[in-house]
């Protein structure tokens, strides 16, 4: 090629390339225009929409969310940091003032290292049984293979209730916090709040309420097919609350409250003829084994901790005159004829009253037989020594609710004597994480609390992680 | 369809889900979520620690008290609001005693005047009660105390016979043996059944109100002398108890707003739903002066002259402003009532109930974020 006609392929070249560029930048700039058009008018319709339902949505809000998405700095980094190797205890917070939910993560410093968004107030969180614990169960019970199951779904799961009467349960998957699935109540059916798990980790039972005539249902949930019911079983009763998994594997043990209660307005409906039991049903076939009823049939039968041995811990609400003097805190082992009444102040005939029959929640360390009771009315959590039957102490802690022991690698592996590691841990709705020791070498026994302040109100059930 | 057509239809999508993903919440998107089925992701919540808050379209942000400021508002509000409150009412007790016993010398039945006298300082007394009624928290509520000064409501009516029994079965009763029986017999109620059931009292009937009266003025007493010898742990002042002596009192506050509104006006007027319970003072026909004296507590708390300069250091002026308006409309609406509350109009009983949502509105919504308080689980109902 000679020089001239090269220099005028080169020009030509050139021209093209130009031509190409304007071409392009004509495009991209169409492009974009045609973009800002489409996004300004899906957005505009999102919000034509939105303000259907909220007077107050205005567009700068898609600005700030983005903005706040941009540059607020999180508490948390869910998505680097595992969940499981970390996190101790699980609990629900709220924000009443804004109607804002969420569950978080505790680790054993009792620092929030893990928080999920959750789109109403949560009450009970399980805890899937883990791979190890669950395959050894499973191949003892029945031979099923789970960990091929769970390996399937990649993670432990951790079920969040919402609160009663919620449609909603949620799955999130225990080692990101991610959501797996939501799981809305058939039709005729709202939930109560609480579930358990089988001890495989295979089905999660739930309360349930049978709108059309008030009564309770478990209904059974199959995890490997993502939480699909697969049937359920009549409580033989009541308002079923608080459900929980004995240890012998085949029984389930459930607190029926008694309480007919008015989806809408939560009015109760049954007050004076309320009856509410204890039931034990075999989980395989839902056969009644056995019904206790308290001695009073406005102490409603609420909210449940299992022993190690077996012994039901049972927490009372009472719906009764508020001047009676009702024990509070009972317990019960599966063939007893009655319920027991664990011991208040002997020398104070009201000592209930401590609690102004309100208990929220209840917690049992099996190791060393140990107790422990909230009342967020009465402002205190309450130790007994499931020995003798007596109150250890009550310590004032306005609003707490939620209750778990700590987790037995805590003093398994802890240096210190087991006499000084911590036992319980009770979260409030003033953001305290209070720790609750208790030395049973020394008689009497002697209770220690420190506490660890939270930006968060701890919602009404916390509940441990273990590691086996 | 061209490149770029299809290009800018993508990146609209895009952006316009990006955008949406990202909008605002606000406090309908409890409803939002669900109706999307769930929301769950890993965003964190607006914590109390967040110096931001939006609430109803209002941008609120949270004041940083100095501990100084937060401990001399604290030592206000135990000596002003709760000690003067306790002391005025072991005073109305003390005088209702006093009374009785100057009535009831002569042995013969109390009447006319002297009954009519009895009456009008067990109004005093309710009054005073109604008041110190803001502290919701302390010797005078633990352990269910406050049942024994005040058995409301009384949903089954069980005062009434329980103070006929008891006359009758004791007609000598002492203070001493009084305070030993059910709750139900005692305190302010029991009074009022006495002294409003009857034209007029018997000996053994006078004798019940000195012994009420006077087992009433000693366990008020009692409550005004631990208030007296430790008002720092009772409220919780000082150093790090601030916080929790600023989130016990304006959830007490708060506390007293909504069961002014639940217990004393919807439930036994029905005003929302089924009637339920009864009014205040019901025998004695003074609803409205034990709602009133509620309003009173509620002015003097939130209209704290520590308080308002709190809130007027921090520019939140219209806020305290905006509560004392409440009030003050509440008030007026009250005086504009009969004594006896049920005898209102339905319209003039939803209004003042109306009034009353406004202020809890205020409260949880304004104030409480304002002063960096979380809203209390006791204020609402249990699970």
């Amino acid at each position: 090629m000679s020089n001239a006609e090269h220099h005028t392929a080169l020009v030509t070249a050139n021209t093209g390339l130009a031509k190409s560029l304007r071409t392009g930048l004509s495009s991209s700039l169409k492009t974009l225009a045609l973009s800002t058009a489409g996004t300004i008018a899906l957005v505009g319709a999102h919000h034509l929409g939105r303000k259907q339902y909220n007077a107050n949505a205005r567009l700068m809000d898609y600005a700030e969310g983005v903005t706040q998405a941009l540059f607020t700095p999180t508490k948390v980094a869910a998505d680097t940091k595992p969940f499981m190797p970390e996190v101790s205890w699980v609990s629900g917070v709220a924000d009443l003032t804004n109607n804002e939910f969420a569950v978080v993560g505790i680790d054993s410093q009792r620092q929030i290292c893990w928080q999920t968004a959750m789109p109403e107030r949560v009450h009970d969180i399980l805890i899937q049984p883990n791979q190890e614990s669950s395959n050894a169960s499973a191949a003892h019970n029945n031979g099923t293979d789970l960990h091929n199951r769970i390996a399937r779904n990649n993670s432990i799961d951790v079920a969040v209730m919402g609160r009663r009467p919620s449609e909603w349960f949620w799955i999130l998957a225990a080692d990101s916090g991610k959501l797996k699935y939501s799981i809305k109540a058939e039709a005729n059916r709202h939930f109560y709040g609480h579930a358990c798990y089988s001890l495989e980790g295979d089905l999660l039972y739930v309360t349930e309420n049978n709108i059309s005539d008030f009564s309770g249902v478990i209904g059974i949930y199959d995890v490997a097919s993502g939480y699909k019911k697969i049937g359920e079983f009549a409580t033989q009763g009541i308002g079923p609350h608080e459900i929980v998994m004995h240890p012998d594997g085949k029984t389930l043990v459930i607190a029926n409250g008694g309480i007919k209660t008015e989806r809408a307005s939560r009015e109760e409906l049954n007050i004076d003829s309320m009856q509410p039991s204890l039931v034990y049903l075999d989980r395989h076939e839902g056969k009644l084994i056995q019904q206790v009823y308290p001695a009073h049939n406005q102490m409603s039968v609420r909210h449940l901790a299992m022993h190690d041995d077996g012994t039901v811990i049972i927490g009372i609400q009472f719906q009764g005159e508020r001047h009676l003097n009702v024990p509070m805190v009972l317990t019960h082992r599966l063939s007893q004829s009655e319920f027991t009444a664990l011991q208040m102040d002997q020398t104070n005939p009201n000592g209930w009253h401590r609690f102004h029959h309100y208990i929220a929640s209840v917690s049992v360390d099996s190791n060393r037989n140990l107790v422990c009771a909230t009342s967020p009315i009465g402002g205190c959590a309450a130790v007994f020594d499931l020995n003798s039957g007596e109150l250890i102490e009550s310590v004032d802690l306005a609003d707490c609710a939620g209750v778990a022991v700590y987790p037995s690698s805590t003093w398994h592996n802890s240096t210190t004597d087991k006499a000084e590691s911590p036992t319980f841990l009770v979260s409030d709705g003033q953001g305290a994480l209070t720790q609750i020791k208790v030395n049973i070498q020394t008689r009497p026994f002697s209770v220690k609390v420190e506490k660890v302040q939270q930006p968060y109100a701890f919602d009404n059930h916390l509940n441990v992680i273990e590691r086996k | 369809m061209k490149k770029h057509q299809l290009a800018a239809m993508v990146l609209s999508a895009l952006s316009a889900g990006i955008l949406i993903s990202c909008t605002k919440p606000n406090e309908d998107t409890q409803t939002t979520a669900k109706e999307q089925g769930v929301a769950a992701k890993e965003t964190p919540t607006t914590p109390t620690a967040n110096s931001n808050n939006t609430n109803n379209g209002v941008n609120i942000k949270t004041i940083d008290i100095d501990p100084n400021t937060a401990e001399s508002y604290l030592t206000e509000v135990a000596n002003n609001q709760i000690l003067t409150a306790y002391q005025n009412v072991v005073k109305q007790s003390s005088a209702l005693g006093s009374l009785a016993t100057q009535s009831c010398q002569t042995g013969s039945a109390v009447s006319g005047e002297q009954l009519t006298a009895l009456r009008a300082q067990w109004l005093e007394l309710a009054k005073a009660w109604a008041q110190a009624e803001v502290v919701g928290f302390g010797p005078a509520m633990d352990s269910m105390s406050n049942l024994y000064i005040n058995y409301y409501p009384d949903e089954r009516g069980l005062v009434h016979q329980g103070v006929i029994d008891l006359i009758a079965a004791n007609p000598t009763l002492t203070a001493d043996q009084l305070a030993s029986e059910s709750a139900i017999v005692q305190g302010i109620p029991g009074l009022e059944e006495v002294l409003y059931a009857n034209d007029s009292l018997t000996k053994e009937q006078c004798q019940y109100v000195v012994s009420a009266s006077e087992a009433l003025t000693v366990r008020l007493s009692n409550v005004q002398k631990a208030w007296q010898e430790s008002p720092e742990q009772l409220l919780g002042i000082g150093g790090d108890q601030n916080k929790t002596g600023l989130n016990r009192w304006i959830n007490s506050v708060l506390a007293l707003v909504e069961t002014t509104k639940s217990t004393s006006l919807d439930q036994p007027l029905g005003i929302t739903g089924n009637k339920k319970g009864h009014l205040p003072a019901a025998a004695a026909g003074q609803s409205r002066a034990i709602i009133t004296a509620k309003v009173a507590a509620l002015n003097k708390a939130l209209t704290d002259p520590a308080l308002v300069t709190i809130l007027s250091d921090n520019g939140n002026d219209t806020l305290a402003d905006e509560m004392s308006t409440l009030l003050a409309d509440a008030s007026t609406l009250l005086a504009q009532l009969p004594e006896d509350l049920a005898q209102a109009t339905p319209d003039q009983q939803k209004e003042l109930y109306e009034k009353l949502t406004e202020l809890t509105q205020v409260i949880k919504r304004q104030l409480m974020p304002t002063l960096g308080i979380q809203v209390g689980f006791n204020s609402t109902d249990g699970d």
